[in-house]
């Protein structure tokens, strides 16, 4: 249950992405809106204004058959308005300072009513026809600068923009803190179940019953962490009474023996069936001792890791007197930094145990065994000088109950604590591995592969 | 004089050769098949030396050594266990265990170390039954002056490690290891919340041992 490239921020970073924009686009939209309301709204007040001020110029004026009479003091009118009035085509009043060609407040004056923006845009001029009953006598024309509407317009989107980039900061700031500190349980709760799982198997959250995400996690976790403990009881219950179960009769075997043989005066073909009882005793004490310890090996969640060089030379003093019997000699040859396993050394030796005696057996006059480290796993190989295992035979002497012909290689018919080549097979591949045979010129090569510690994870 | 020896094994071939191979070792052993067999044994003549098979029909082999113990019993104990994980060997010494052997044994094997343990032993000494408490290893009860309370399994050890001590000072730490099994995490006030419930079930008992406290070091059955 390791993390591997995860801090807790794939669904934060996602969650907060998501947030940003959705408040990216509400504030564009929402200053875009505003500005163009804005807008609009500037664009008819100038109207409006322009309206107002050329009626009022318009009521000013007095028109007769004769002509057109200007008021007696003009009306000065706020700065940012000008006035032409024509009569006829002819100009008769204009104002001082507007840079407005008069040709061109003449054409407005044609059309009457009229509006049109000149100059640029920064002034706009509106007209007014000055009639005598229905006679068009005349016309007014009016001017207004727009640049306080364009300011006004300017400074507003500024503000809006401004005041979008700062909502959008804060927003963000907020999101991250929200989701942050709604996440932080989570990440939290995922690190002790992890670490419960593997040190503290009892430990719970104890929430109660779900009311809401949070506690529905945390039911869900301890429900996870009560169906591991359980079945971790389950299986150390079950190896504990298995053994228990199998190790009173085996003693009662035992000991019936070692008494006849002690008490009783057994003939010379007695002593031997029952030294044969007590050591048939032993073999089943060993293989009763290697299902256990190996079904503890596959509940150790702690990843129990050796040394492969110290596993063969254990083996190999082991075999030691075997081989002696055999006359055989046992060569190691091992890489001079030591690679290590990710299984426990009792676990290896007896894996390798029974392929070294049944090498032993074999062999005219040496085994070499060798260890080859790998990416991702570590090789013994068990090489003999026999007469090698024939092509057909090379995986069924790995099956269990598997009988050569006599003499042959991989005979389960062993003397002494071996186990034979299908027990060998089958505690490798519960330790991840494997065993194997291998064509060979020269004699048997039995090959066995255990994971590489810390190779499997990367 | 052979050494008295006292076995429970529930499995009556395994009994019956124990039985027959230490006899013609020079022994004198009686064997039962039940825990309060032997505790009843045990009780009225002390044996040399007692050799306990920890899985038994009517209760665990080390709550048994834990009451033999509890009820003056000073004899060594040899245990016969076919399970042979770290866990389950400590908790037979922390029960108050002398020496094990794992099934199946060599017969000479558990000869010589019952020889080893009778060398250390001091002798027989005969509980002089003051102030003692009966504890029960297949009920898990308490009982004094015909009165009994219920135990449960770890208030059974924790009183057991209390009532072994004869009356010495058993420290916190001893009293965790011995009452909870190996590894597990045990918090000081849940020992605290066990010693008073224990208190409270030796007060309903007549003329019972209290538990006094001893400051910075542990508990005494005085």
């Amino acid at each position: 249950m390791r993390h591997r490239g995860l801090h807790g921020g794939g669904l934060r970073a996602r969650l907060l992405l998501s947030v940003l924009l959705t408040i990216a686009l509400v504030l564009t939209a929402l200053t875009a809106g505003f500005n163009l309301v804005l807008g609009a709204r500037l664009n008819s007040d100038a109207n409006s204004v322009l309206s107002a001020r050329a009626s009022a110029e318009l009521g000013a004026l007095r028109a007769t058959r004769s002509g057109i009479e200007l008021p007696e003091a003009p009306d000065q009118g706020s700065p940012d308005t000008s006035t032409w009035v024509f009569q006829g085509r002819r100009l008769i009043e204009r104002p001082q300072s507007v840079a407005v060609d008069p040709a061109v407040a003449a054409a407005v004056a044609a059309q009457a009513p009229a509006g049109r923006d000149v100059d640029g845009g920064r002034v706009r001029l509106y007209s007014l026809p000055v009639r005598v009953h229905v006679r068009r006598v005349g016309a007014v024309v009016v001017g207004i600068a727009l640049a306080p509407y364009s300011q006004t317009r300017r400074t507003a989107l500024l503000a809006s923009v401004l005041l979008a980039l700062a909502a959008f900061v804060a927003v963000g700031l907020a999101a991250n803190w929200l989701i942050r500190g709604a996440l932080a349980p989570i990440s939290k709760m995922t690190r002790d179940a992890a670490q419960w799982s593997e040190h503290d198997i009892d430990r719970r959250f104890g929430m109660g019953p779900p009311r809401d995400e949070f506690t529905l996690l945390a039911f869900t976790l301890d429900g996870l962490l009560d169906r591991l403990a359980s079945s971790l009881r389950h299986e150390q219950r079950l190896s504990a009474e298995l053994s228990h179960e199998l190790r009173t009769p085996l003693a009662n075997v035992a000991a019936q023996a070692q008494y006849a043989l002690r008490h009783t005066e057994p003939t010379s073909e007695g002593r031997q069936v029952l030294e044969n009882i007590l050591l048939s005793t032993q073999q089943m004490t060993t293989t009763l001792d290697t299902l256990i310890a190996a079904a503890r090996g596959g509940l150790d969640l702690h990843g129990a890791t050796s040394d492969a060089n110290a596993a063969v030379r254990a083996v190999a003093a082991t075999c030691r007197a075997l081989a002696d019997e055999e006359g055989v000699e046992i060569v190691v040859s091992a890489p001079p930094i030591a690679p290590r396993v990710a299984v426990e050394q009792h676990l290896v030796e007896r894996v390798l145990a029974p392929l070294v005696e049944n090498g032993c057996r074999h062999a005219h006059g040496r085994i070499c065994l060798d260890v080859h480290v790998h990416a991702s796993r570590v090789e013994f190989a068990v090489q003999d000088d026999g007469d090698g295992i024939p092509t057909e035979d090379l995986d069924r002497i790995f099956a269990s109950g598997w009988q050569g012909k006599s003499g042959q290689q991989g005979s389960t018919q062993v003397i002494g604590a071996g186990l034979g080549l299908a027990l060998a097979r089958r505690l490798a591949r519960s330790a991840g591995g494997e065993v194997r045979a291998e064509r060979s010129n020269t004699g048997a090569r039995l090959l066995v592969q255990l994971p590489r510690d810390g190779a499997s994870l990367t | 004089m052979p050494a008295r020896l006292l076995i429970v094994e529930d499995d009556p071939p395994l009994r019956e050769i124990l039985v027959r191979s230490l006899r013609a070792e020079g022994f004198d052993p009686v064997a039962v098949s039940t825990a309060r067999g032997l505790l009843e044994l045990a009780l009225q003549q002390p044996p040399d030396a007692i050799v306990i098979d920890i899985g038994l029909p009517d209760g665990d082999g080390r709550d048994l050594c834990q009451a033999l113990r509890a009820g003056g019993i000073q004899a060594p104990v040899l245990f016969l266990t076919a399970r042979d994980a770290l866990t389950d060997r400590l908790s037979g010494f922390h029960s108050g265990g002398d020496d094990y052997v794992t099934k199946p044994f060599d017969i000479e094997e558990v000869q010589a170390r019952l020889n080893a343990l009778l060398r250390r032993s001091p002798g027989q000494v005969k509980p002089d039954g003051h102030g003692q408490l009966y504890l029960d290893p297949a009920e898990l009860t308490v009982s004094r002056g015909g009165r009994s309370e219920a135990l449960t399994p770890t208030e059974f050890r924790l009183l057991g490690a209390l009532a072994g001590a004869a009356g010495k000072v058993t420290s916190r730490v001893e009293l965790m290891r011995m009452a909870w099994p190996h590894g597990a995490i045990v918090h000081d006030n849940t020992l605290d919340v066990y010693i008073a419930r224990l208190r409270r079930k030796l007060e309903r008992l007549p003329d019972a041992p209290v538990i006094a406290t001893v400051h910075g070091v542990g508990y005494r059955l005085t």
